[in-house]
Order: structure tokens, then sequence, then C-alpha cells
């Protein structure tokens, strides 16, 4: 039973069948809209199926791992070289975008036919895009300038129990970073029980995720079947420019990670695909970075054999804060809109698309979805670039995109913990 | 002493020359005629009961001179295979109905003001031609109730706009509005524009055509009119959506009216009853669905 269980689990996470199931995917979505509707139920049953373990696994993680580094000693030494790691890897994300966006312009000189048909699409949504109705008189409503003391607000929970029952992983994580902390200065005899009752925990979370993935195949069908007929081919067709930048920088990025992962692992090319097959699929399965995560540790401690008691930690700690999807994202669609507007952008105002894609993809932690592609607005208000019509195409093709933002995540987080756990110390 | 030439009953019946008692039945037929128009007064109001000057004049003219500006603004007036159409010309030629004559337009204003000119010289006897009732107007001719209430209205170029406001929020920015703003010259925007932005530079140009490409040039930052003719934009062009915004002002009003002489108290009267008894009230939805918009 076990070996048909492990044949098939490593069956459905082949690249071909992902593409196969991809493609299918994409066939039933264009020409069977009504079925790949009503198929869609299955992939938000299932993300919600691996969003239930999300939140007992991290806490579970952070706090045996953290436990476990306190006692070795090591805790300090590990965040020390992750501050680094990730300040490095942003800005090499950040780079990365601006050097295929302005390479590729990809909103640059767009057919009529295709400024006809975003206009329409525009047109069509004339709340989101900006269309507003407002009155003359009267003071405007006080904004709270987002500002450092927000954010601090914003990640600690003042009810631990509120924050896990709104689903807050962040505030989760900071609580469990605190909290891992403070059990790790507790003699072990004290901590013990709490240790093994939390690893139980833990190793629960896993079975699920893995008993959830043998169903990925129709699940990836069925989520991208739904994806597709809620889209359509038309926004798709009229974004190909932007869609296929951002698809290429993503590439190289993952593509990027994967090599790093090798290095740091010092596995073989072939092993490193293989361990890694697991959670890009459920990436671009799930969008979801966070339902990756069991999946990802597995993939680093059990099949490249790094440090489980680290990547536990550095796992969750990496896909909260270190969201290079969404910092790739933000630097493409920002030269996008400034393209497309035909506006010339100073080295200086380069600048500070780099920067502000950074701060937002910090801001964009623990949000998913159109609250994501929101933040794109921020970047674009601090060069005076006009952000709500392009708001509305960004939303239509936002499945495929949030796909790449996800994939990029994941690879982009493996690759950190990685480097970040350093090399040799495999248990 | 009398004139012999005018007493005719004093001369003999031989020196009458026949031409002059041609002449004098001429007379007497003219005469008639000038008198017939009192005859053909409507059945309400009968000879008997004195009719008010203002409207004396129309009934005895036999038609309503109705004044428009000479350039069409569907779906309020425009012409279409030689005729003239719309929402203000079935105004006009309703009233002109219920007042039993019949209806000549008058259409020599190059401008909405220019036609408040033409009512205030006693040219026309109304004008229903798309005209807000503003205060600078009110000081030449009288208005109706208004026939149609618009709420006021922006198209923002998003760059210019985008530029102005730095990641600030619209009501903010529109509210301070610092810059340029397009209106139509000699139109009553032009006085709105002054009176709701008066940080902003108002630049008037001579149609809505030319504003409407010198706001996608960005000359200007935003156009400013009634939120039916910004809404007709982005309906009739979509593509605009791309570069240009919408902000309806909510607590504005654009009241179209009909406008008549300083005098014409009864005519005026009369318009307000006529417009009350229409069944139904116009909404911009009806405007952008009406056959002459396109």
């Amino acid at each position: 039973m076990n070996a048909f269980a492990d044949a098939w689990r490593r069956w459905a996470t082949r690249p071909s069948v992902v593409l196969a199931s991809l493609l299918a995917g994409i066939g039933v979505g264009l020409y069977a809209p009504g079925v790949a509707a009503g198929i869609g139920v299955f992939g938000n049953v299932y993300v919600d199926l691996l969003k239930m373990i999300v939140l007992p696994f991290m806490v579970s993680a952070v706090i045996f791992s953290l436990r476990q580094l306190m006692q070795e000693g090591s805790a300090s030494q590990l965040i020390g070289r992750a501050v680094p790691i990730i300040l490095l890897s942003m800005l090499a994300t950040a780079a990365l975008g601006l050097a295929t966006g302005l390479g590729m312009t990809p909103g640059a000189d767009l057919p009529a036919d295709t400024l006809h048909t975003l206009g329409r699409l525009v047109g069509e949504d004339l709340e989101r895009s900006g269309h507003i109705e407002m009155a003359l008189s009267g003071e405007a409503a006080p904004v709270e300038p987002p500002g450092i003391a927000a954010m601090l607000l914003g990640v600690v929970p003042g009810n631990i129990f509120a924050a896990l029952a709104q689903g807050d992983t962040l505030k989760a994580l900071v609580f469990s970073l605190l909290f891992g902390l403070a059990v790790g200065k507790a003699p072990a005899s004290a901590s013990q029980p709490l240790t093994q009752t939390l690893e139980m925990v833990y190793r629960a979370c896993q079975t699920l995720t893995r008993w959830f993935n043998y169903m990925l195949p129709p699940v990836l069908l069925s989520m991208v079947a739904s994806q597709v007929a809620k889209t359509g081919i038309e926004p798709m067709r009229a974004m190909l420019h932007f869609i296929a930048t951002l698809g290429l920088a993503s590439l190289f990025l993952v593509a990027l990670c994967l090599w790093l992962l090798r290095r740091a692992s010092g596995q073989s090319w072939r092993d490193v695909l293989r361990s890694q097959r697991e959670p890009l699929t459920m990436a671009v399965a799930t969008r979801n970075s966070l339902a990756c995560m069991p999946a990802m540790i597995e993939s680093l401690a059990a099949d490249l054999r790094f440090p489980r008691a680290r990547i536990e930690l550095l796992v969750p700690f990496g896909v909260s804060l270190l969201r290079l999807g969404p910092i790739l994202y933000y630097v493409v669609a920002t030269l996008f809109i400034a393209q497309m507007y035909g506006q010339e952008l100073a080295p200086g105002e380069i600048a500070i698309v780099a920067v502000g894609a950074m701060l937002a993809g910090f801001a964009s932690a623990g949000m998913s979805g159109i609250v994501t592609i929101s933040l794109t607005g921020v970047v674009c208000g601090h060069i005076g670039l006009p952000f709500e019509a392009v708001f509305v195409l960004f939303i239509a093709i936002d499945p495929i995109c949030d796909m790449f933002r996800t994939t990029v995540l994941v690879a982009g987080n493996n690759a950190f913990a990685a480097l970040a756990c350093g090399r040799g110390q495999a248990t | 002493m009398r004139s012999a030439v005018h007493n005719p009953e004093t001369m003999p019946a031989a020196i009458v020359h026949p031409r002059l008692v041609r002449c004098l039945g001429w007379l007497v037929a003219a005469c008639c005629l000038t008198l017939l128009p009192a005859g053909r007064a409507p059945a309400q109001a009968p000879d008997a009961v004195p009719t008010a000057p203002d409207i004396r004049r129309i009934l005895d003219r036999g038609e309503l001179i109705v004044a428009l500006p000479k350039t069409d603004s569907p779906p309020f007036f425009y012409e279409r295979d030689g005729r003239l159409h719309g929402v203000d010309v079935a105004l006009a030629e309703g009233l002109a109905r219920e007042l039993q004559v019949g209806v000549r337009f008058h259409r020599e204003a190059a401008s909405f003001n220019e036609v408040v000119a033409v009512i205030a010289r006693g040219q026309a006897d109304v004008a229903s031609s798309k005209l807000s009732r503003t205060l600078p107007r009110a000081q030449y001719v009288r208005f109706s109730k208004p026939y149609l209430e618009l709420r006021h209205a922006l198209a923002l170029n998003r760059i210019r706009f985008a530029e102005m406001a730095k990641g600030r929020e619209v009501p903010a920015v529109v509210r301070a509005f610092t810059g340029s703003i397009g209106v139509i010259a000699n139109s009553s925007y032009v006085d709105f524009a002054r009176h709701n932005f008066p940080g902003a530079r108002i630049v008037e140009y001579p149609d809505w055509t030319k504003l409407v490409q010198a706001l996608e040039q960005g000359e200007i930052d935003g156009a400013y009119r009634d939120e039916f003719e910004i809404r007709r934009l982005f309906r009739n062009d979509p593509k605009k959506s791309l570069s240009l915004r919408a902000i309806t002002l909510t607590d504005t009003r654009d009241a179209l009216a009909m406008a008549v002489h300083r005098d014409a108290h009864q005519l005026l009267a009369l318009i307000d009853i006529y417009l009350d008894q229409r069944r139904r009230t116009l909404s911009v939805d009806d405007l952008l669905g009406h056959a002459g918009d396109d």
C-alpha cells in the first residue's frame, strides 16, 4: 500500500504529469467554461484543506525548531546569516526585474488594437479603474500614513487567539518566534513535554499535507480550468507582453534558485530537481505560499538533507518576510505602466521603483490576491504614475501572475533557507 | 375744413377714378387681413378674455421662435437629414403644440451665452438648448424650473493627475485643485470652474472636441463639464478609459432650464406648468440611450 502510495505521489509531481494537467486545465477552461466553473470547487476545497494545516504547522514548527536551536546555541548565528541574505536576495530580485522590464519593454509601443482592447476592459470596470464619485465640499477622511508604527502594530498580536482565529499568519509567526525563544530559555526537562506535543502536531500536519497531495494532478487541472474560464482569453492576449516578461523573469529567478540549491546542497541537478517538484507544483496549483510550507520543508530536510531544525525555522520566517515574488512583480508592473503611458524614467526614478518595490514586498507579507497587486499603486504613487486603469487589467490576468509570484516565492525561499542554514551541517 | 380727396361722399361719382376705387378696395382688404389672426386665437383663450402681451405676441405671429446654438449638441439638439431632432427640440415643439402655433428655430448663436443674449434682445421667444441656469445669466433673462439636473464632472488626464497627486488621495487633490482645467468658452462651466476650483488655471476652448484633444495631449490636467457629457465621452470611446478618468462631483448641480425674455412673465408661468405636466422626468441613462447619441 505504502509502495503504491509513494509511486503515485512521485507520478503526481512528475513534470510531464504537471504539464499535462496544466494544458488540460487550459483546454477545459477555454473550450468548456461551464464545466471549468463547476470543477473549480475541487481546487478551492483542496486549498482550504491545505490552509487548514498552515497555522498549527507553522506555530509548532517555529516553536519546536527555535527551542532546539536555542539549546544548541546557534539561533543568533542563524539570524546573523539570514539577514544579509534576505537583503541581498531582495536587491538581486529587484535588479533582475529592472533588467527584464527595461530590456523587454513590455509596455512600449503596444499595437492600436491591443490598446483598444485594454481600454475597453478598463472601461467595463468603472469603479475599480478610478472613475469615482465624490463630494466637492467637505474634508477628506484622514488617511493613516503607512509608517513604521502602523507596520509594528500590524505584526504584534494584541491577542494571539484572535490572530489565530483570523488566520493572521504574520502575527502568529511573531508570537511563535517570541514564544520559541522563551521556551528555549527554559530548562530542557521543563520544556520536553511541550516539545514532544508540538513535534506530534508538526508530524501530523506533514502527514496530512502528504495525503492531500495525492490529489495534485486533478486539482491542478480544475484550478487552472476555472481560472482560465473566469479570466477569458482576451485579457491574456492583450496583456501578453507583460505576462511574457514577468514569466521570463520568474523562470530565470527560479532557475537561479535551483542552481543555488544545487551549490548549497552539493547534490546533483537530478536530485535537486526531483526534490523541488512537489513544492513547485503546489505553488502553481495553489498560488498560496503558506500552503506550500510543509512540502518546502520536506524537500529541503528530507530530500536534500539540510538540518531540519534550521529549515523548520527559516522556511516559515522566509515565506512570511522574504517576498521575492511580489517584489519582482512590483518592479515589472511599474515599468510596464511607465512604458504604456510613454513615461521615460530617470535613473533616480528607477532606483525609487526598486526601493519602493522592496518596501511594498515587505508590506505584502500576509496579503494575497488583489490586495497584493494594489500595492503596485504605492510604488507608482512615488514616481507619479497612474495606476488605477491598469489595476483592472492586472486583476484580470492575476491568476497567471499569482502563479509566477508564488513559484518565485517558494523557489526563492527554498534557496534562502538552504543558503542561510549553511553547508555541511546535514543531519 | 375737410379735403375733397378725403371725403368721397362730397365728390360727384363721375370724377371718382376707377383705379382709385380698386386701390381703396385693396387697402380695406389688407386692413381686414391684419386683423384676421385675432380671429384664429385658440378656443381656450377667447377674445373676450384679455391675453397677456407676451403670449399674444406669439399667437399673433403664429409661431414660437426658439433659440438654439449654431453647433449641434446631440442628443439635446442636432440636425439629421435636414431636420432638427433632440430632447430640447422635442420640448420646444411640445410647447408650441400647447400654444397651437408653429415653431421656428433661430440658430445663429455661436455659444450658449450668445443664446442668452438672443433671448435678452427679444430675437427669440424661448431658449430650449441645454442651457444651464447660472446667476450671471439670470441677470439678463428669466429661467424656468429645471427640466433636467445633471451633476458636474471632471475628466482627468491620468498621467498629469498622478504627477500632481503623487500618491495623495483623489478627493483631497480634487478639492484643492491647482492644475489647469479646460472648459468650453462662454459656457456655464466657465463660471462654475471659477467658483468651484479657485486655485486652478481655467483654460477656455472653442468647442468640446478641441477641449478633449487638449486633455488627451496633456495640455491641460482636466476637462470640466456635466456628468452626461463626461460619461458619454467614455461610452463612445472606451479606449479613453486608459488615459482619462472621470470624477463625478456629487454635491454639484447643473440645472438645465428654458429661458425667456425678462418681461415674458406669462410665458414663463406657462412653461413651468408645461414642464410640470410632463409624465416622465429625464435621467442621464435616458440621454445616453437616446438615438441621437452616437
